[in-house]
């Protein structure tokens, strides 16, 4: 069997989809991100202080993100990394 | 031993390459962070990293060369489209831009720009304009609005006492030696598509050898305007406009032979 | 203006080559063009345009870089823009430009990019007049700009010299990566004078500094700033470590009838040859007199000077100035022997018989018997 040899590709495909990868150490909490995400899936995490001493961002609901991107456009920080949700098979 | 898979999602946004790994100095919500992003994301596009040399500037940005993974010389303050002219002539092959804030552009450094655009180098300006000395506490700047409070017009600007703002990329669009002028705005998605767009043309200017490219970029200081990072867009989309009005001022670059072969 | 110049580049010694007249202003820009200057950035002003168009007709005849930039400033700032890419660069400009460079100076020692400015001096302060003075020693020795720096300053006293002196300095310029600075004025600017087209082209050595495009290399930076304390000093004691060692090995002078002089005048460029003059008509006169002539005014041959000056019975330093390397002397000497003073300001240039009545004056005031004076 194939599973034991390839495990995190078996992951993977069981793996919910994430369609941002946030480098949160780099994020200043400015909010910007926020104001322009458009399904409002994105907060201040205020439970949090990331190294530079801020509240960094957080992805509220990985499933109603419609990749736009918006947020990358606009962070001064380039925190955002964005991916397009795979076609359902 | 395991290997990973290569990961499978496909790419929308990543971080530029020539983004450094060095977390940048620019308080939250900065269009420094912005714009310097949309050069780096220019400059792998474009694939002009290994020919760029930057001419850094003083102001806050005076750590660019921290920030983008290229060649730079640091320059005076103001100085900067002098110190691109000595690099620009000697390295013909090499794309060369200056970064300049609104005082280094439009206060000190006004006949270094004037004279850079006058001859026509073939060089592409970067002006950062967000209305005030973010760098050293937050004096007025030639571009500081009329009635905004600054700690050198703390009653707000009096055109009595401190004159109108300066609308130096419109006077420079006036001079032949300029290829291409334009104003963007950092102040939502749509503008910041729309000003990369305009560097995207200033660095095709260049590399056609039409003369000199000036992108002027609407931008924040939200800890000198004593806004939040959001409320200082705001700020930039609704007041600054109706001074600074967005849009190509001129393109002469169609058209227009490139430099005779030396 | 000869339309063409017979330059021989590395000729061998004893080949004869028949010296042609040459103003210094173009005899100065002629030798750095064969030293291998790459580009010249420069802005008119008297007495030194000669220079300005004559590189505005050579340069681009060689396919190198002229620019007339708008003023001094623009000229030393585009000078670090291309000498922050390796290019061999001159500028040159007088008293009152050379002001405005001090900005530029002062960020090029930083940031440690090499390149030669040349300083045709003339009467300051101010807008001053345009003719010939010294007075510019103190701001080319003391540092020019702002911080904790020193920029060699080579003194020609002839045309024939400027050019010699004119490949020296690339050569320190691009040894040390420094500034320097050759100091002349509006005489050698102005005057025309027998030149040998021999010239010398310093070799090249990359130093792995240069900005050129980060490809298949990791980005280089070129810049002064250093926002840490502790890191400022650390680059700050590197740079007083280079300069030690120029101090060292650039220190350059020469002596003229020392061996048996009992009073010696030390005085630099045209000062010098109007010292020479003095010295013959004093000796016709039964006086000795000699003349210590420093060559490098920065580093000062200090040294060297207290060594000859040992036992003398005085110094005479004339200057076209009120006295800026008098200074340099009498802290060289440490008051001994006594040091006279002998200057003239203003565009004014001094005659040989003001210097001769200096050193019969000198040497009456240190009759032994006398109560010594300190100098005068």
């Amino acid at each position: 069997m194939a599973i034991l040899a390839e495990p995190t590709r078996i992951m993977r495909r069981f793996e919910a989809f994430r369609p941002l990868d946030l480098e949160v150490d780099r994020c200043k909490g400015c909010g910007l991100c926020v104001s322009v995400c458009a399904p409002h899936v994105l907060e201040l995490d205020v439970g949090s202080v990331n190294g530079l001493g801020y509240h960094p961002v957080r992805l509220t609901d990985a499933e109603a993100c419609t990749s736009c991107a918006l947020c990358a456009r606009i962070c001064p920080d380039a925190v955002f990394s964005v991916y397009a949700r795979p076609r359902s098979t | 031993m395991q290997t990973l898979a290569p990961d499978p999602r496909r790419v929308i946004y990543r971080r530029p390459d020539l983004l450094t790994d060095t977390s940048t100095h620019y308080c939250p919500g900065c269009g420094h962070g912005i714009i310097h992003r949309l050069v780096a994301e220019l400059l792998d596009e474009m694939h002009l990293g290994p020919s760029t040399i930057g001419v850094a500037s003083v102001g806050c940005s005076v750590f660019a060369y921290d920030y983008l993974a290229i060649d730079f010389v640091e320059s005076p303050h103001g100085r900067a489209p002098a110190v691109a002219t000595g690099v620009r002539r000697v390295r013909p092959d090499a794309f060369v831009f200056t970064y300049q804030g609104d005082g280094d552009l439009a206060a000190i450094g006004t006949a270094e720009i004037v004279h850079a655009a006058a001859r026509g180098e073939r060089i592409s300006v970067i002006f950062v304009n967000n209305g005030i000395y973010g760098m050293t506490g937050g004096q007025m700047a030639p571009t500081t609005l009329l009635g905004q409070q600054t700690t050198s017009s703390p009653d707000g600007r009096d055109a009595g006492l401190a004159g109108y703002p300066i609308a130096i990329t419109e006077m420079l669009a006036l001079l032949p030696g300029v290829a291409y002028a334009a104003r963007g705005s950092i102040a939502d998605p749509q503008w910041i598509g729309r000003t990369k767009a305009m560097l995207r043309r200033s660095f095709e200017v260049q590399l056609a050898g039409a003369g000199l490219s000036i992108v002027e970029i609407l931008s924040t200081c939200p800890v000198g305007w004593g806004l939040t990072p959001v409320e200082s867009m705001a700020h930039l989309a609704h007041e600054v406009v109706q001074t600074y009005p967005l849009g190509v001022l001129v393109d002469r670059s169609k058209g227009r032979p490139g430099p005779a072969e030396s | 203006m000869p339309t063409v110049i017979d330059a021989r580049v590395g000729r061998p010694a004893g080949d004869a080559v028949r010296p042609i007249l040459m103003k210094g202003n173009e005899a100065i820009a002629e030798a750095a063009i064969q030293a291998g200057c790459d580009a010249y950035f420069g802005y008119p002003i008297t007495p030194q345009a000669e220079l300005l168009e004559w590189m505005a007709r050579r340069m681009p005849e060689l396919g190198r870089v002229f620019v007339q930039a708008e003023s001094e400033l623009g000229a030393i700032n585009m000078a670090l823009g291309a000498a922050a890419t390796g290019a061999r660069v001159l500028v040159s400009s007088s008293s009152p430009g050379i002001s405005l460079m001090a900005e530029g100076m002062s960020y090029l020692a930083g940031s440690e990019v090499p390149m030669v400015l040349v300083n045709v001096m003339r009467g300051g302060p101010g807008l001053g007049s345009i003719g010939p003075s010294q007075s510019d020693y103190f701001q080319a020795t003391k540092g020019h700009g702002h911080g904790d720096y020193r920029v060699p300053v080579l003194a020609p006293s002839s045309i024939a010299e400027a050019v010699e002196l004119t490949a020296d300095a690339f050569e320190i310029a691009e040894r040390y990566r420094t500034p320097v600075i050759i100091l002349a004025d509006g005489v050698m600017g102005q005057a025309m004078e027998p030149v040998t087209p021999v010239y010398r082209m310093p070799d090249r050595i990359p130093g792995g500094w240069e900005l050129s495009g980060a490809a298949d290399r990791p980005p280089r930076v070129v810049r002064s700033l250093h926002l840490q304390p502790e890191d400022l000093e650390a680059h700050d004691r590197r740079l007083q470590a280079k300069f030690a060692a120029i101090a060292e090995r650039e220190v350059r002078w020469a002596g003229e009838s020392l061996d048996d002089a009992e009073i010696v005048i030390v005085a630099y460029g045209t000062a010098a040859r109007v010292a020479r003059t003095a010295i013959e008509r004093a000796r016709e006169a039964g006086l000795r007199a000699g003349l210590f002539r420093p060559i490098s005014l920065w580093p000062f041959p200090s040294s060297r000077l207290a060594s000859a000056a040992a036992d003398l019975r005085a110094l005479v330093v004339v200057e076209m100035s009120a006295g800026q390397m008098v200074e340099d002397v009498r802290l060289a000497v440490e008051g001994r022997p006594p040091v006279f003073f002998h200057g003239r300001m203003g565009g004014m240039v001094p005659t040989p018989g003001e210097v001769v009545d200096v050193l019969r004056r000198a040497w009456a005031l240190t009759a032994p018997g006398r109560p010594q004076p300190v100098g005068g």
